[in-house]
């Protein structure tokens, strides 16, 4: 077997024992025409041997996701955060003072399950993993089950214009702008 | 941890009706396996679906014969053949022990014990044990009649007479 190959698994083992939460596919990105036998490994691994203690924040979206509750509301209270300091964060982050009050709303709908976490900018769920103490990836979590299970409305740009325009932009704002874009809206 | 230890910890979170802490255990393996099975895009979905699957049957009071990370692992793994479309058991039946849930081998092997399990349960009592032993403990026509204190004459006509449900039950087969 390639050197390689068993340098990024043994990699990847120390990671994940250390609780760092790993990707995979950043391993097997690396591994390049060793992919396939390094993701042999990592299955066999996490097949096979007991998984590290949970990051209290996984734990914490685990808890909300039990109790029907938006697993981005579980994060943040774990957090002791209150809606107004995320979005407080998160106007920082994007020098959007002036559209405040549109960040907190669309938010509320991203944390509601309202909005499609899956279309969010990568910006934006590199943003909030941040603030909340979670991975970009945990963002998709949703507080309903998946599509197929629910009767949840999600919003996304490529559903129509009628939709869109709706959810996310007021009567004085036909034009998706940045805040819009953040979210998948524009 | 060893294996060991991690099932008794999930025990012991599962007895305690922790299970925040008990599915936070094992997300983030899931998700890994999800990730590298079917891509970053999808992943969470799977995940998300597997775990809501397993605690709609811990509300619903199952228990199961296995560790509770197999049982994490192949509801992701139905939720994973859910997506390509493919026709899955309703759960995990009584005694189910392949050793890699992950291989079609395994899924095979349930299908085949789920449907013979329902065909068993039309025998005659005796006659059922004898393919009990034979089909799902897979032990030999001699071990039966040993374990049952029965000629071998006895279990061979008893597994004649199942062999025969089973070969009207599936004409195909």
């Amino acid at each position: 077997m390639d050197d390689g190959v068993l340098t990024l698994f043994e990699d990847y083992a120390a990671a994940r024992a250390r609780g760092e939460r790993p990707d995979p596919l950043d391993y097997l990105e690396r591994a390049g025409d060793g992919a396939a036998r390094l993701q042999v490994l990592i299955e066999r691994l996490l097949m096979t041997t007991s998984p590290p203690e949970p990051a209290p924040e996984v734990v914490a979206l685990m808890q909300a996701l039990v109790a029907d509750e938006p697993p981005l509301l579980g994060a943040r209270l774990h957090r002791r955060l209150g809606v107004d300091g995320l979005v407080d964060a998160l106007v920082e982050r994007f020098a959007l003072g002036p559209r405040r009050a549109k960040v907190k709303r669309l938010y509320q709908q991203l944390e509601g399950g309202i909005i499609d976490p899956r279309g969010i900018d990568p910006r934006l769920a590199e943003a909030l993993a941040h603030i909340l103490g979670i991975r970009p990836r945990d963002i998709a979590l949703r507080p309903r089950p998946p599509a197929g299970q629910a009767n949840v409305l999600f919003a996304r740009a490529s559903e129509g214009p009628i939709l869109r325009t709706a959810l996310a932009a007021p009567a004085d704002t036909p034009e998706p702008d940045e805040v819009d874009r953040l979210f998948g809206l524009g | 941890m060893t294996t060991d230890d991690g099932d008794a910890e999930d025990d012991r979170l599962l007895a305690g009706g922790e299970y925040g802490p008990l599915f936070g255990r094992h997300y983030d393996d899931l998700l890994a396996l999800a990730r590298m099975r079917v891509g970053a895009d999808r992943a969470v979905d799977l995940v998300q679906t597997g775990l809501l699957r397993t605690w709609r049957e811990l509300r619903a009071g199952t228990t199961w014969p296995v560790p509770f990370r197999v049982v994490v692992r192949q509801h992701l793994y139905w939720a994973i053949g859910d997506l390509k479309g493919e026709v899955r058991p309703a759960g995990l039946p009584d005694g189910w022990d392949v050793a890699d849930p992950f291989s079609e081998e395994a899924y095979r092997q349930i299908d085949d014990r789920l449907g013979v399990e329902r065909l068993l349960e039309g025998l005659p009592g005796g006659d059922r044990r004898v393919m009990v032993l034979r089909f799902i403990d897979g032990r030999s026509p001699a071990q039966i009649a040993e374990h049952l204190g029965m000629t071998r004459n006895a279990v061979d006509q008893a597994l004649w007479r199942g062999r025969r449900a089973i070969r009207e039950a599936w004409p195909d087969g």
